[in-house]
């Protein structure tokens, strides 16, 4: 056993902090779900990517640092430590693009990499429907073949990002007389193309956060198809392995939030000085979880670097992160006594926007329900 | 970097739990809860033939001169095994007998390696001392509470039944002028060994009891069908599996503060019993749950892995009691005042 940060670890997490010392915007920038917002998010991604921290694993020639697992997990930390922006482009960074590193053509990798790591064109995810939530393989949108590509029609929903996105990757059932996981495609398509309405839908939080995506013969060339035709749903569980697991929850950012936790009960302004007292013990054992979290990707990540197969523990995972967010949200709402709810407040209005972001957190990517199935079935091999 | 245990320590603890399997079965677990004495006969001196009682200990002494790290794996063996053996104690005793050297170490550390001794420990915040009808020698707080190393027949002792038959606990009192006076040890170092060592002893219980779960919700059927296939089910036993595998890297880490003498050693330590106690505790209760009606009979295995778990989580410093000690280190560390 041996848990000293690698030198070259250590170096790449000081330079990293350098930059965001003095790059870090000093006022929070408006709600990402805003039109204001959504364009500063933007341009917080662009500065990034000028300087080669936006998307630190890519390889070099599209823009990243070819950063190893254990860097990236040193960038993170620093990252959210700094109070630096939410990413607008998380959708198409943390999902779309190892989906693209692994099943892309060469073409797909000069096309969609750089423009999706400059924030140019930030995508959207187009798996859920109105009839397909957890049971996503039950999904009907259609792509219809034709001369030279596809013709989509259908409805997508729940759409992350939807309102004010440029692209969007999903799923769509290629073959008519497929059933589940077969005969699905996955394809990649502009939300501007002929055909495509989006209905922005306002979230919990009131903003329009998501979309529902209505598709009616819309034209998506063969270019575009990602990975084999009918081998959609394989090469979208490689997408949902890395929004469960490792990518899209890094532990920086709730080691970052659990410390913020501790400060708001340390510090006497802003916290409700008895409802504070009274969370001590919910305080520290947020503050454990976040750090029990931190150390099991890490084993994760350096199982991953040992060359050994991360599978379905994505799921436990997933399970772990999403109860914990809920958890330290949910303390500070209780530190801040009648304060707590007050979106204008200086203290409780951030805690109250991660309070309401954290709820999402056991629905989407797979409610925890379906996760505790996965963990079962595939993990302890309970019987289906 | 690396988190998990190296490559020999894996292998040295799966040789222990071949030897745990043969010697240590649940039958002869049994037997020992029946006896008197509550040992498995031949066992410990099993555990120092295969090198686990030297582990630790100093070469110099006899042993492997090796830290908790390399011992980790085999102690969730032990775990794993419910085994009523003071593995745990032993190893705490052999540490602060190294730090104190002298005639004492002489004298005691050989025995330790050799399996010819057995000592007890009473650190911590508790007066119940673990193990201590079962040793020859105890290092506990004198009639001044301070740290001595006295033999059995030298303190008085009371036994304290608990409802774990695999263990033998005992209030211990020393007469003045009884013992050798300890001093300059680091008995904190020594607390947070004891309490990581049975974290990692409380995660081989907890994954057992998962195992148990698992295995009888896939063969008892109801309904028509194994309750394995009921979400009620599943959800409980995949809860146990996600805060098992929470733990393991907390306790893991604790175990490495410990070895390096960190400077987070006896936040990480608490972290760990807090972690390991809390995942044991309900890996014991979904155990009993998916059992139901035969897991609530002395005839069926899971009582004697269930109260270990109460043992384990009530000695050493309670789940609660390690939870304010991170939280003195945290929040009151960092409080300006």
């Amino acid at each position: 056993m041996d848990l000293t940060e690698p030198a070259e670890v250590a170096a790449f997490r000081s330079e990293a902090r350098e930059w965001l010392r003095s790059h870090v915007p000093s006022t929070p920038l408006p709600s990402l779900d805003t039109e204001a917002g959504f364009a500063a998010h933007r341009e917080w991604e662009r500065e990034m990517f000028e300087a080669r921290w936006a998307v630190v694993t890519w390889p070099a020639e599209y823009g990243g640092r070819d950063a190893g697992l254990l860097e990236w997990l040193a960038f993170e930390e620093e990252y959210w430590a700094a109070g630096a922006p939410v990413r607008v482009s998380q959708n198409g960074i943390f999902l779309l693009a190892p989906t693209i590193f692994e099943f892309g053509t060469k073409e797909q990798k000069d096309r969609f990499l750089a423009p999706m790591g400059r924030a140019d064109e930030v995508w959207a995810q187009g798996w859920s429907e109105p009839g397909a939530g957890s049971d996503l393989a039950s999904l009907r949108s259609k792509a219809d073949r034709v001369d030279g590509g596809w013709r989509l029609s259908g409805q997508k929903t729940w759409s992350t990002r939807g309102a004010y996105a440029d692209w969007m990757f999903g799923l769509f059932r290629s073959d008519p007389s497929s059933e589940r996981h077969r005969g699905l495609t996955y394809l990649l398509f502009p939300l501007s193309a002929d055909g495509v309405t989006v209905r922005p839908i306002r979230q919990l939080d009131g903003e329009p956060g998501f979309a529902e995506v209505f598709l009616d013969d819309v034209f998506v060339p063969d270019d575009n198809v990602l990975g084999g035709v009918g081998e959609g749903w394989k090469v979208a569980m490689s997408t949902t392995t890395s929004e469960r697991g490792l990518t899209l929850r890094s532990p920086g950012r709730f080691m970052a939030a659990a410390d913020r936790l501790v400060d708001l009960y340390t510090a006497t302004d802003g916290s409700d000085p008895a409802a504070a007292a009274a969370a001590r013990d919910d305080v520290v054992q947020a503050w454990m979880d976040a750090d029990a979290y931190r150390l099991y990707v890490l084993g994760t990540a350096l199982k991953a670097i040992d060359g050994l197969p991360i599978g379905a523990e994505s799921s436990a995972n997933k399970l772990f992160w999403s109860t914990l967010d809920v958890e330290i949200h949910e303390t500070a709402f209780a530190m801040l006594g009648e304060r707590a709810t007050l979106e204008a407040d200086p203290v409780a209005g951030p805690w109250l926007d991660g309070y309401e972001f954290s709820l999402a957190g056991p629905i989407y990517a797979g409610t925890n329900e379906v996760q505790r199935n996965v963990v079962a079935e595939r993990v302890l091999g309970l019987p289906r | 970097m690396r988190l998990a245990p190296d490559a020999d320590a894996l292998e040295f603890a799966a040789g222990v739990r071949e030897l745990l399997a043969d010697v240590a079965d649940p039958a002869a677990l049994r037997v020992a809860w029946d006896d008197p004495d509550g040992r498995i006969p031949g066992v410990w001196k099993h555990l120092a033939e295969t090198g686990v009682l030297g582990l630790t200990v100093p070469e110099e002494y006899g042993g492997a001169g090796a830290d908790l790290t390399s011992l980790l794996p085999v102690l969730v063996e032990t775990g794993r095994a419910a085994l009523p053996e003071p593995v745990v104690e032993t190893i705490v005793a052999a540490t602060l007998l190294a730090q104190s050297g002298g005639e004492l170490a002489e004298e005691w550390l050989p025995k330790i390696v050799a399996g010819d001794a057995t000592v007890a420990t009473g650190l911590g915040p508790g007066r119940v001392v673990s193990a201590a009808p079962w040793a020859d020698l105890l290092i506990v707080p004198d009639h001044a509470d301070l740290l001595c190393a006295v033999a059995r027949a030298d303190v008085d002792l009371v036994d304290e039944v608990s409802v774990d038959r695999g263990v033998r606990l005992a209030s211990v009192s020393v007469s003045e002028g009884a013992g050798v006076a300890l001093g300059g040890l680091d008995l904190e170092g020594g607390f947070d060994l004891g309490a990581v060592a049975v974290a990692a002893q409380l995660l081989g219980l907890a994954e057992a009891m998962l195992d148990m779960s698992v295995r009888y919700a896939g063969q008892r059927e109801q309904f028509g069908v194994a309750i394995g296939s009921f979400q009620a089910i599943k959800h409980q036993l995949a809860d146990v599996f996600v805060a098992n595998s929470f733990a393991a890297p907390v306790v893991a880490r604790a175990a490495w503060s410990v070895a390096q003498g960190a400077p987070t050693r006896t936040r990480d330590a608490s972290h760990a019993k807090h972690a390991a106690t809390l995942a044991a505790r309900r890996a014991a209760r979904t155990a009993l749950q998916v059992h139901a009606g035969i897991g609530y009979t002395f005839e069926h295995d899971l009582h004697m892995w269930m109260k270990r778990t109460w043992t384990l989580s009530s000695l050493w410093g309670t789940a609660a009691w390690h939870r304010e000690r991170v939280s003195q280190a945290l929040l009151d560390a960092s409080r300006p005042t």
